[in-house]
This record gives structure tokens, sequence and C-alpha cells, in this order.
């Protein structure tokens, strides 16, 4: 039985590499903790003697050679073998420089060249595949400078006339189509990666607006929560009313479902299935959210209304983005009219379906935009603009809301649509069309 | 009983907190929404509160935020212990109107034991009962030395104002109107008179001059 051994594959890159192989390269041999040498002291003949590097030298093959078997030399291995005297078919030599050469020493010899051989395969598996991807890449990179170089040449020979005044370009200045092609190709795959992860950024920084737009109201429900969990538990330690703390329970499950609307809201807004482009029932998927927005904007006396039309709206998109839309529509509103006094507080969304595109009619009953926004409501569609501040008038908003919804819609060739806050002295409103043709 | 008063915008949980504090000896009492500065401090006065908690965020239900009210108390009844308890800590500490150590975390009201808190309650309002006591002994010296007319104008001040705290907490008995006119007037009457013979006097030793 041999104990545990580490063995290491100096990196090829590594600082200061050949400093550190001298100083710690080799595989040693330890013995109750004692060094027994010479295996692996540098600059020895026993310092390969595991003889990897004659083992290289039948195998040369680079690392990520298709189908050559890559083996390591013996100067790029570092590691320890630890034995112990327990491990009597392992005697030291009588002049104690070595190990006598046992058929078990032997096994043990083949058993860490079989470990470095796992090691090894691992290496070079890995090392293919990055080669694949590094020749996939290059080529499309390398067609991308030939083109570039040719049309250059090409500009610089059309400069050129010949006595007929004519340019015939060279035939070593054109570019095969192929060619043409695979750059092409690898440059809307980059594209598409760019977009997927810009939509996916979008719907994480709604979220992230959302939850952090309403991390008080968080903290509060959650002292609800608390509140009525304690009060029934003390319904039943100090009066023994178990009514009462049947009550409270209720109450506890009221909150509780709250919560799932806030998850409803922020967190699911980023489940897979949305994130595919598909055809959305409108109407339920508007109703839908916005019953879980008023869930949680109740307690604070606000209500959003909407109004659809008859027949089903069918509209291709990605489901989250009309979410993206809608959520940061809807918690600017609540933000502002949260803080209001007044008898009712209303958001209302009216969807409308017309013959080439979609809208979506969205206003509330607060204050308006600030006066600085109000003759050019547009500005608010720019990042960092916000009129959001706290009681002391200090800027608290992101500003990054309403950019977002229009970096969205413009998506679709859509149109975000401000102007009735320039005429209207009460109020927000803002009209979203979508095209239908995507 | 220990009255404790809580001035908060929200009051679906006023009901359990004033149950659960009721188990510790606490009376808690919340005024109505509404309320400017003055008419809350009348009605700590009115009330009996011997220690007051205020929540930061008051509108829309109040006109102000908790530590502008905690301010306005503070001077005009600078013994009453005030406490910001509130969710928004961060947003109180910055307006520094409130010190770190009167800012509580809302949250210590759901705990499973309010012992501590409730002991640190009825701490506030046994060192606000103490205070009251020394401003009684202070009034009772004040208003020997009035009655026997040598209290100072400035004296005079303070002797009002105390006695304006302590009726209102019912620590003393009312006062005769008579009493309470200051005499200030007079005594200002007096010095004017001194002064102007004074200057008459000056005058003529000049033209004597």
């Amino acid at each position: 039985m041999i104990p545990y051994s580490g063995i290491y594959i100096i990196a090829k890159d590594g600082f200061d590499r050949s400093d550190f192989r001298e100083t710690f390269g080799g595989i040693k041999i330890y013995r109750d903790h004692f060094r027994v040498r010479p295996y692996g002291d540098p600059k020895t003949s026993n310092f390969d003697w595991l003889q990897l590097s004659s083992r290289k030298n039948r195998s040369p093959a680079g690392v990520s050679h298709p189908q050559g078997a890559w083996r390591v030399r013996g100067d790029q291995m570092l590691g320890s073998v630890y034995i112990s005297r327990v491990n009597i078919t392992l005697p030291d030599q009588a002049n104690r420089e070595g190990i006598i050469e046992t058929p078990e020493f032997g096994m043990l010899k083949d058993f860490l060249v079989g470990v470095i051989q796992l090691f090894e395969r691992d290496r070079q598996y890995v090392c293919r595949k990055l080669d694949d991807l590094y020749k996939r890449e290059t080529e499309a990179e390398r067609y991308r400078e030939e083109i570039e170089r040719k049309a250059k040449a090409e500009a610089e020979h059309t400069a050129r006339t010949d006595e007929k005044g004519q340019n015939p370009v060279p035939v070593d200045l054109m570019i095969e189509a192929s060619k043409a092609q695979k750059v092409i190709e690898e440059k809307e795959e980059t594209i598409r990666n760019l977009e997927d992860e810009n939509r996916l950024l979008r719907v994480l920084a709604t979220t992230g607006i959302a939850t952090n737009s309403y991390i008080h109201e968080f903290k509060e429900q959650t002292h609800r929560l608390s509140m009525k969990i304690v009060m029934a538990k003390e319904a039943l330690e100090y009066d023994k009313d178990h009514e009462e703390a049947i009550k409270q329970l209720r109450m506890a499950d009221q909150i509780r479902e709250s919560f799932t609307s806030w998850f409803r809201i922020t967190v699911e807004s980023v489940r897979r299935d949305k994130r595919s482009l598909k055809r959305v029932e409108l109407k339920a998927f508007i109703s839908q959210l916005c019953d879980a927005w008023n869930q949680v904007l109740s307690a604070k006396e606000i209500c959003i209304s909407t109004e659809y039309p008859d027949n089903d709206v069918i509209y291709r998109c990605f489901p989250y983005e009309i979410e993206i839309i809608l959520n940061n529509l809807i918690t600017n509103s609540a933000t502002i009219l949260r803080d209001l006094n007044g008898d009712k507080k209303e958001i209302r969304i009216t969807l409308l379906d017309r013959q080439n595109s979609i809208v979506l009619d969205y206003s509330d009953n607060g204050p308006g935009l600030a006066s600085a926004y109000k003759t050019n409501p547009d500005l608010i569609l720019e990042p960092f603009e916000s009129d959001k501040t706290n009681d002391m008038g200090e800027m608290v908003g992101t500003g990054m809301g309403m950019w977002l919804i229009k970096r969205t819609v413009s998506d679709y060739n859509g149109i975000v649509d401000l102007s009735q806050n320039k005429s209207e002295s009460q109020g927000f409103f803002c009209k979203i069309l979508l095209p239908k043709t995507v | 009983m220990y009255i404790v008063g809580f001035v908060d915008n929200s009051f679906d949980l006023l009901p359990d907190y004033q149950t659960r504090l009721s188990r510790h000896g606490i009376n808690l009492l919340f005024p109505d929404a509404g309320k400017s500065k003055p008419e809350i401090v009348d009605w700590v006065l009115q009330n009996d509160v011997r220690c007051l908690m205020v929540d930061h965020k008051l509108r829309p239900n109040f006109d102000y935020v908790g530590t502008d009210l905690v301010a306005y108390i503070n001077s005009a009844l600078p013994d009453l212990p005030c406490m910001i308890l509130t969710a928004y800590q961060q947003e109180s500490l910055n307006e520094n109107l409130v010190i770190k150590n009167m800012i509580e975390s809302r949250d210590v009201l759901d705990a499973s034991d309010l012992s501590d808190f409730c002991e640190e309650l009825k701490q506030a309002v046994d060192v606000f009962s103490k205070r009251l006591d020394m401003h009684e002994a202070e009034y009772r010296s004040l208003l020997e030395a009035k009655k026997k007319d040598t209290i100072s104008a400035q004296q005079e001040e303070r002797f009002t104002y105390l006695y304006r705290i302590l009726r209102a907490y019912g620590e003393v008995d009312e006062l005769p109107v008579e009493l309470l006119n200051p005499n200030i007037e007079k005594k200002m009457d007096s010095l004017i008179g001194e002064l102007s013979e004074l200057l008459t006097a000056l005058e003529k030793k000049k033209d004597g001059e």
C-alpha cells in the first residue's frame, strides 16, 4: 500500500519557472517524513528516476496533437511520494543512498507513471479542445486579415490607372466567397452572443432596480410577518387564546402571499422559459403580472387598472422583455405614489391591438415629471437621468429604468412616446408602440 | 404602568405593539395622524407620556420626518427621552438630528424576547421621572422666592417654564393667576426709572461744570 503522493505539473507560463523548477522540481521520496536521497535531487543523475524524459523521447507528440499521446518531461514535474518503515518491501540500500530495486519498487514506479499518464491524458484532452477553438477562431481571423490586406491593396491598385484608363482588379486580390462567408458567420455568432448577453443583463438590471426600490418594503413585510407569528405564539403561551392565535396566523398567511407576489415580480422574471422568443398572448400575460403587482401595492393603496381589447392579442417577443417594460414603469409610478396623500392612487394600463402594431398606453395619477423634464420628457430616457429624490431632496434614483425601456423597445423597432407629458400638468403618460413584424 | 408614546406612520401593527408591551407593564399610546409638531407636544403633555418613540418615515400621514419631530420635541421638552424606531436607520443617521444611540431598528419589536428592550424603555421613563422631581424641587424654591418678591427676571422665566411642564405632568397644583403674572414689567419700570434718575443727575453735573 503506497500512501498519498502529490504530483504537480508546472504551469507552462509559470513565473520564475526555471528557479522554481531547480529548487522544487523532481519527484522526491520521503520515508517517515525524511528525504530518501537521491531521488528527485536536481542536477543529479537520479533526478529523473522515473525516466520520464526517455518516455517523452519515445512519444514526442505535442500536447495538442490530434492523434499522438503527449508525454511530460522529467523537468516539468514536481511531487512527493510518502512511504514509511512499514513498507518493508521497499528497504533502503546498505549505503543509505537509495532504495533497493525490489520488484515492489518497480511496481511503485509503474504505479506513479500510470498516475502521471492520467494527468497527461487530462491535459491533452483540454489542450486539444483549446487548439480546435483557436483554429476555428483564428481561421476566421486569418481570413479577416486576408480580406483587409487585399482590400487595402485593391484600393492602392485602383489609384493607379493603366494606359487605357482601366483598372482591372488582379486575380490575386480577389477573395474567395467561402472565406468571406466564414468571417461573416463568425461575426454574426459574436453579435448574437452579445445580444443575448445584453438581454439577460437588462432583465437582471430591472430585477436589481425593483429590488433596490422596494428593499424597505421587503423589510417591512418581513417585520409584519415576524410580528404576526410572535403574536400568535404569545396568544397561545400567555393567554391560551386559540382563536386569537388562529387570527394572527391567518394574517401571517396573507403576508406570506405578498412575498410570493414579490418573487413573481423580481426573481421569476429571469426564469429560463421567459428568455426564449415565442408567441405570447399579451392579455393573459399582462393580466397576471398586474395581479402580482396589485397584491404587493395594495398595502400602499395603489391600484393598477387594466383595459384590453375583446380579442386575444398575440405578439412574438421575449416575455421577460415585456416584463422589463412594465416593471420599470410600475416601479417608477409606485415610488412616487406611495408617499402621496389622497384617496385614489392609480396606475392605468391599456393594451391596444392595431393592424400593424401593439400599443401599451400607460399612465398614473401622480404629480408627473419634474419641471426639468416637462418641456423635454425624452430626456428621461437617457441613462442616469432621474427625478426620484428622498425627503432631503437628494437624488436617489438609479436613472436606468426608462433607459432600459427605451433599449428594449428599440430592439423591436418600437417607439416610446412621452409627448403627452408636455401638455398635462399632473400624471405621467407613456405610450409604447411595438410593430407587429419583428 | 409606564406610559410610552409612539408616533408612527402606519397604524395596523400598533395594536400588536400595545399588546406585547402591556405584558411588560408598558402602556403604549399613539397620536392620530395629521398632528403638527406643537400638537404632538401638547398630546405628549396631555397624556403624561414619559418616553417617546418616533418612526422616521412619517409621510404622508404627517408633514415631517421623525428626526425633525424629535429635534423639535428636544427643544420644547429637553428632558423627555426620545428614540427613533424605524426600518430606515441609515436615513435617520444621515440627517444628523438624532444621535446614533437613540436610533433603534423597528425589528426589536418583533423579537421573541422583549424584556431587554422594555427594561430600556422603563429606565428611560424612570430617568425622566427623576428629572421631573429635580425640576419640582427647583420650582418650589423659585416659588418661595417669588412669594418673597426676591426672584430675578431670569429666574422668573425659568419659574414659568418649570410650572408649565410640571403642571402639564400633574406634578404641581395650579397656581393663582396673580402669582403667575410676571413681575418683570414692574422690575423693568423700576430699572428704567433708576436709569433715568442717573442720567438726569449726570446731565446736571455736566451742566454745572
